[in-house]
């Protein structure tokens, strides 16, 4: 088989895991200050957010801009989203790769940062599209390995006594 | 003519190359005739829908060229297929397999530390050349199990303008092509009988007799994601059935042998190395001495890079004269030497009409095409280009232009028009113990700006089919 277990795919699948885990723990901080400023009319939560993740703080079309599409830091949605692609082609399982490659282009999707109804719509895609993902990761990932015929047998007989 | 031809438009940029799929009065040659009416019996709209489908497809399952760390593109493909008659290839593959012989007997030669009819300063100036590897013989002598030469088609010959012997990469991108045209628009196949292309099953081959191990594990080394091939790497891995490793999953052991790190099995033996890496000792500390000592064996062998350099090119049809007694099949445009005085005249003189390559250049970068420019332009790039070929006369070379074929493409945004562009070929030779294998089938590759061809330069993928029972 060629799905040997080296150590560069545990990696992979590492890394896999820390990025999806960034996109998730970014989206749903922006979502949650998004939704905070829109109930009072209060940019608190913003600049609360914008400091928490060391960023200044100049409005939410910046802070949107910064947090879902920087493509100077590491740190934007967009670049993590990247990264899940490139750690996880690697892995050779097709399917995998189609997920990441869609939860790049809902990355890449570009909304109005100035409207905080169309970041929370984006955002909401995103975390759909890394729950997808999330789940073929355990579909084709983490499948519990079947025992060989043998040991089946000698459990059974095990059981049987 | 098919109505398609007619209604819709063929915008044609390069009128003094001939176009393998429409002759002059833009109607399709007789190879063609059956490709545009199962083109039109698709229907244009279905047609259009198909492509950007499988265009969409091909990004989603990674069929992606990577151009720095975190930015890749797709790479194009279009789906009006290359058709070379069973015939032609045939004289391809005889020719090639010859190129292969002689070039691997020169490698033999070379590192047993003999004269070869390539003059010495050539080959020990080489950066490729690795006096360390002098007395070392791979198993079954053979180099070079990889081979990829470069061809174009000038109306009625092959000519081969390059060979590719330190990692050839491409051959995955045919197949992926396949893969997608087959699953999107099977209907364009119907009425040809196109030859099976399984090159990776002749490469397993030639993987397993590199090494004395009677069931010898195998890998392949890739540098990682970020290398531009990787989705080569991938790909290969899975066809080939063999795991898919980076420099860090493998080390020297204390005996000297290479070792696979695989977590729950502890280290496994590797007998055979796939590499898609240049430098061996960057990836895998101590794996060239490994390679040395007999304890691994290499696919390609380490040291091949001495025949690709594109100064030995220059005797390719010597060396198949001197060690096989024949005549070389396959036509190959002229080249010139600027370290040799008497070439370096005829280069003054005919400097408008040359391409001139870096000898270790590769992707396409560092050549000019000098017939591409023209008026003033020409001049001053003839001067620059002579002056820096008086300044550093050993890192280039100068080679006729061959004119090449043109193919028709379809747009993807305007799918009412054709355009032309040039096109050339890659096949891919593996030795095997039982000598040289051509697969019937290679990668074609159409330039989209100029007509520099390769991935590097922005080039594009089409099918390439040999057609058996056709002229």
């Amino acid at each position: 088989m060629g799905q040997a277990p080296v150590p560069s795919r545990l990696y992979r699948v590492y890394w896999t895991g820390r990025y999806l885990e960034r996109i998730d723990l970014l989206a749903r901080g922006l979502d949650a200050a998004v939704r905070a400023f829109l109930e009072t009319g209060s940019e608190e939560p913003l600049a609360r957010l914008a400091a928490s993740l060391g960023l200044g703080y100049g409005g939410l079309a910046g802070l949107a801009e910064e947090v879902l599409y920087s493509e100077r830091g590491p740190s934007s949605v967009l670049h993590a989203a990247r990264m899940v692609r490139l750690n996880l082609q690697g892995l050779g399982v097709e399917r995998l790769l189609r997920e990441a490659n869609m939860l790049v282009l809902a990355a890449e999707n570009r909304v109005d940062t100035s409207d905080p109804r169309s970041i929370l719509k984006h955002l909401d895609d995103l975390v759909s599209a890394t729950n997808r993902l999330g789940r073929v990761i355990e579909e084709e990932l983490t499948a519990p390995p079947t025992p060989p015929e043998s040991v089946l047998r000698e459990q059974l007989l095990h059981q049987q006594q | 003519m098919p109505a398609l031809l007619e209604w819709r438009r063929i915008r044609v940029s390069w009128p003094h190359f001939y176009n393998e799929v429409v002759d002059e009065g833009l109607r399709p040659r007789p190879l063609y005739e059956q490709f545009f009416s199962n083109m039109e019996s698709v229907g244009m709209q279905p047609f259009a829908e198909k492509v950007l489908n499988a265009l969409m497809t091909a990004y989603l399952e990674g069929f992606t060229f990577n151009i720095e760390p975190g930015q890749y593109r797709v790479i194009p493909m279009d789906f009006i297929p290359r058709i070379v008659p069973a015939g032609a290839f045939a004289e391809v593959a005889r020719g090639l397999e010859q190129r292969a012989r002689a070039l691997n007997r020169f490698l033999q030669e070379v590192y047993a530390g003999e004269r070869t009819p390539v003059p010495e300063e050539v080959v020990y100036s080489s950066r490729y050349f690795y006096p360390d590897l002098v007395g070392l013989q791979p198993r079954h002598g053979i180099y070079i199990h990889v081979y990829g030469a470069d061809l174009l088609y000038d109306g009625s010959r092959f000519y081969v303008i390059e060979d590719n012997l330190r990692i050839p990469s491409g051959v995955a991108y045919q197949l992926k092509m396949r893969e997608l045209s087959t699953r999107f628009l099977p209907q364009l196949r119907e009425g040809y009988s196109i030859a099976e292309y399984r090159p990776w099953e002749a490469l397993r081959r030639a993987m397993m007799d590199s090494s004395w191990a009677r069931d010898p594990f195998m890998v392949l080394l890739t540098d990682g994601p970020y290398d531009s091939a990787y989705f080569e790497h991938v790909y290969l891995a899975r066809l080939l059935g063999v795991p898919l490793v980076e420099g860090s999953d493998l080390r020297v052991d204390e005996s000297g042998y290479v070792v696979a790190r695989v977590p729950g099995e502890g280290e496994v033996q590797v007998d055979v190395i796939y590499r898609r890496v240049e430098d061996l000792d960057l990836f895998v500390p101590g794996l060239s001495k490994a390679y040395a000592d007999g304890k691994v064996a290499l696919v390609n062998a380490w040291g091949t890079g001495v025949a690709d350099d594109k100064l030995v090119y220059h005797y390719v049809p010597r060396l198949v004269r001197e060690y096989l007694g024949e005549e070389p099949v396959l036509p190959q445009p002229a080249t010139y030497a600027p370290i040799d005085p008497v070439d370096m005249e005829v280069i003054e003189r005919e400097i408008r009409r040359l391409v001139v390559k870096t000898r270790e250049g590769y992707g396409g970068l560092g050549t000019i095409v000098m017939p591409d420019y023209s008026g003033e332009v020409l001049d001053r790039v003839a001067r620059d280009v002579l002056e820096m070929l008086q300044e550093n006369p050993e890192a280039f070379i100068a080679q006729e232009t061959v004119d090449f074929s043109a193919t028709l493409l379809h747009s993807d945004t305007a799918p009412l028009l054709f355009t032309d562009a040039p096109i050339d070929l890659r096949v891919y030779v593996y030795y095997t113990a039982l000598g040289p294998v051509v697969p019937p089938g290679g990668l074609s590759r159409y330039a989209r700006h100029g007509r520099i061809t390769n991935n590097t330069s922005g080039g594009g993928v089409k099918e390439t089919w040999v057609v058996e029972g056709a002229g």
